[in-house]
């Protein structure tokens, strides 16, 4: 696919008092990883601005705030609602509803407090892109939107109950420090889905150096296999 | 990281070796009451009872580690390898109704099968041993059997059984022979598919679809990782599958989680509900010898967490390299909750534990005349007592958690402490309940729990103002909350300061010690609606000077300068008249209460001064 004639790296600052980044394995009393997962920048940036015919990449992450944490306990229901039933209702002329009291549980959550980061990322054309390849109408829309806020859904931190607020960075605009310094591995963190395949999890190990995250050299070395 | 921290530590912990070790892949540690001892043709010569007597005399099962698959047996019939109950292993029914027999001859059946399949090939005298017990055992000769041995056979009913072959002295899981039956055997044990681990990373790993079960103790048992109902389920995965963590991974971490859990290894430490587990990959090992308390720098840590108490630093030493910390607790449904988890250094422990000391005033020796309260007392407090068992539980981990980062104590159980002392008299009930079997804090507080729940409410507004975003306007510095500041001019400062100072002229007026003062009667009213119920209470506090100046001349002026000061100081600035206000918030209740105690820790008067060598006077106690 041929690569946009200028590969641009946009940097968004997304900022919010709560996010859930969930672990797939604490996924009933939620656990949230330390930082943002590359999946989840993606899906911000993709609420700003995606279409079929581009694909977001996340290159790096900056991790202002200091990592805090927040648990909370919530009631929640046991299963999602039926698609079957809510059919069933409509076309009956009911309406669709759940039983709470049936199917209710508490769950606690172990959420993050207070993050701000800048997610920086570029997109590539896909293969559903026509000529003539245009990248930068793309890239003047994506800026267009992001500098005036907007978006086709509210992006959000990880999950939806917990939405982020995003500014774009000026391109001379310098980057904001972070306050973290050193080194710290992060251990295994989701990286994102392989869509392409039975959209199965795949894992990276990032290392946070003074703040900043190299996902894409991350991901290069531990996805290849 | 959660997981990563449990299989590092397991890693460490097995190369370390000693008795105390996590179990191998594929092993889980599980009781034994009785051991059959069989010669080389499989006739059970011997019956052990293993048994080991705990220090009341009541006998309870040796721990070994047998051979078990990840994933929890449940009703349906599935034999263990080598190491099972009687049912399995003898054929022997928990009952004598027919269904009952029924399923014991079945499951036997399928011990047998298993078993004869497994050590077909070996020549091993053990599983020799063991094949040809199973191939000519019949659960009808239990009878037989105890009598030659000398077992009753009701003794064996429902009991774990292992095998050990004779003029040996191990158990025949124990053979390293055996083992690698086991391990052969291994993959199948699990429902697997192939895929990345989350924890190693590694690719091509078998995923387990079922994950073990953590036992936390007094019945708490369930699942850290499990996806029962549909509503946490994704992408259309089952069970394990949402989270895809390797069988060998499994094992680690909860061999880790197990070694963790036990109490005599000195890692944990239960706060109320919660068990809050410390570790470090360089700590040395702590060493715990059956009955004895163990020792060693973890141990001494978690003492200190679960007491509140200020922890010894020599005791601990010095333990580099990053400390986790993590809180569990049995949430609903037979799950396991992550509820706290913390990276932090010994160090930054410590002196966060001394924070926390210092933010609640809790190492002024002088206001404390019993034992300093523990993070419990803290819940049990603010009402949140065990009978309340579901509230209590949300509130442990984050107050926890404050402690241990040093972060903003949680608004809500500030919120409950101020409630509880709202309700005056609560003092003379929390007295009067000393002799009640619930609580500790009654039975060691008494009159103090009031100046607790105090130094609660102010470790809450030091951090809150430490912790405030700059644009917010304070009207209290930090050094203000922690000692009298006579010049501030907060107006729910002040009017906490009035009160104390009222109640203390009711208390000298009176000719006899009352049992009730205005804190009892007022306190609520005051707190609540300022502007209603000051009024009232100087016009009160009017009369009372005017009866002590009739005694005392000189007492009487200094009570009426110390009200006119303080009242003062709540004009604004060009009016006539003080100014109440209407209501205070949360926070403005906190200072309130801050005001009063501050007050009445700095106000005895002259002469209670002098008295007040060796105890508070007869006038303090009897208001507290």
């Amino acid at each position: 696919m041929p690569e946009p004639a200028d590969n641009h790296v946009f940097r968004l600052r997304v900022w919010g008092r709560n996010a859930c980044f969930t672990r797939p394995e604490m996924k009933v009393d939620r656990v949230s990883y330390d930082v943002i997962t590359p999946s989840a920048a993606r899906g911000i940036i993709e609420a700003i601005y995606w279409k079929p015919q581009i694909a977001w990449h996340v290159e790096r992450i900056h991790v202002l705030a200091p990592i805090a944490r927040q648990k909370v306990r919530r009631n929640e229901t046991v299963s999602p609602p039926s698609l079957d039933a809510v059919g069933r209702d409509l076309h009956n002329g009911t309406t669709p509803r759940i039983n709470i009291r049936a199917h209710r549980t508490q769950r606690d959550a172990l959420v993050l407090r207070d993050v701000d980061y800048v997610i920086e990322a570029r997109f590539s054309l896909t293969e559903r892109a026509d000529p003539p390849y245009n990248p930068v109408k793309h890239a003047d829309t994506f800026r267009r939107r992001a500098s005036r806020g907007q978006c086709f859904r509210q992006p959000v931190l990880g999950c939806r109950e917990f939405p982020a607020a995003f500014r774009l960075l000026e391109p001379g605009e310098p980057t904001p420090a972070a306050s973290h310094a050193g080194e710290q591995s992060l251990g295994w963190m989701l990286y994102d889905f392989d869509f392409a395949n039975d959209r199965r999890p795949v894992f990276y190990q990032p290392v946070m150096r003074d703040g900043v995250i190299e996902v894409s050299r991350h991901a290069a070395e531990h996805t290849a296999s | 990281m959660i997981l990563q921290a449990l299989v590092a530590h397991y890693e460490s912990r097995r190369a370390a070796g000693g008795p105390d070790a996590p179990p191998p892949i594929g092993y889980a540690a599980v009781p034994v009451t009785h051991v059959l001892v069989l010669d080389t043709n499989g006739t059970i010569t011997a019956i052990d009872d293993v048994r080991q007597t705990s220090q009341r005399g009541r006998p309870y099962a040796r721990r070994t580690n047998a051979p078990r698959p990840l994933a929890n047996r449940t009703s349906t019939t599935r034999p263990h390898f080598l190491c099972d109950t009687s049912e399995y292993i003898l054929g022997l029914p928990r009952g004598e109704t027919q269904n009952v027999t029924a399923r014991a001859r079945e499951r036997f059946r399928a011990a047998s099968d298993l078993h004869r399949r497994y050590l077909a090939d070996s020549d091993d005298p053990a599983a020799v041993a063991v094949r040809r017990f199973f191939e000519t055992w019949a659960p009808g000769r239990i009878a037989q059997v105890a009598e030659a041995t000398g077992v009753a056979p009701d003794d064996l009913v429902a009991q774990p059984i292992a095998f050990r072959l004779a003029d040996t002295d191990h158990l025949v899981h124990e053979r390293s022979a055996l083992d690698a039956i086991w391990q052969e055997h291994l993959p199948e044990q699990d429902d697997t598919r192939p895929g990345q681990c989350l924890v190693t990373g590694a690719h091509d790993m078998p995923i387990v679809r079922l994950h073990p079960t953590i036992d936390l103790g007094q019945g708490r048992q369930g699942k850290l990782i499990s996806f029962g109902d549909p509503a946490y389920r994704a992408h259309g995965h089952r069970q394990g599958f949402n989270a895809p963590v390797s069988q060998t991974a499994a094992y680690k971490y909860a061999g880790a989680l197990q070694h963790l859990l036990t109490y005599d290894n000195g890692y944990r430490a239960d706060i109320g509900d919660l068990v809050v587990l410390v570790w470090s990959p360089s700590a040395p090992r702590t060493h715990g010898t059956g009955n004895a308390t163990p020792s060693g720098p973890i141990a001494t840590l978690m003492g200190a967490l679960g007491t509140g108490r200020q922890p010894d630093s020599d005791a601990i030493g010095d333990i580099p390299g990053p400390l986790y910390v993590l809180g569990l607790a049995y949430t609903a449904r037979s799950r396991i909750g992550v509820q706290l988890w913390g990276e932090t250094t010994a160090d930054d422990l410590l002196a966060n534990l001394r924070a926390h000391h210092a933010d609640m005033g809790l190492d002024r020796r002088a206001l404390w005349s019993k034992d300093q309260p523990a993070i419990a007392d803290f819940l049990d407090l603010a009402g949140l007592e065990t009978a309340h068992h579901g509230q209590r539980a949300r509130f442990i981990g984050p107050l926890l958690d404050a402690i241990l980062h040093g972060r903003r104590y949680p608004d809500a159980l500030a919120q409950r402490t101020i409630n509880q002392l709202r309700h005056g008299g609560r003092a003379a009930a929390d007295a009067r309940r000393s002799d009640d079997a619930s609580g500790r804090p009654y039975r060691l507080f008494g009159r103090d729990a009031d100046l607790v729940r105090a130094a609660l409410v102010r470790g809450w507004l030091v951090r809150r103002q430490r912790h405030a975003p700059d644009s917010r306007a304070t009207t209290m510095t930090e050094e203000a909350l922690m000692t009298l500041d006579p010049d501030n001019i907060d107006p729910a400062y002040r009017l906490g300061r009035l009160f104390a100072t009222l109640e203390n002229a009711q208390v000298t007026a009176a000719e006899n010690t009352p049992q009730r003062t205005i804190r009892d009667t007022q306190f609520g009213h005051a707190i609540a609606a300022p502007a209603a119920a000051f009024p009232r209470l100087i016009r009160m506090g009017q009369h009372h000077t005017a009866k002590i100046r009739r005694g005392q001349p000189g007492l009487g002026r200094w009570f009426e300068q110390c009200i006119d000061d303080i009242i003062a100081g709540l004009h604004e600035p060009d009016a006539h008249q003080p100014a109440f206000p209407r209501s205070l918030d949360l926070e403005g209740q906190g200072r309130f209460i801050l005001g009063y105690y501050h007050q009445r820790e700095a106000q005895f008067t002259p002469k209670q001064r002098r008295n007040d060598n060796q105890a508070p006077t007869a006038t303090m106690e009897a208001t507290q």
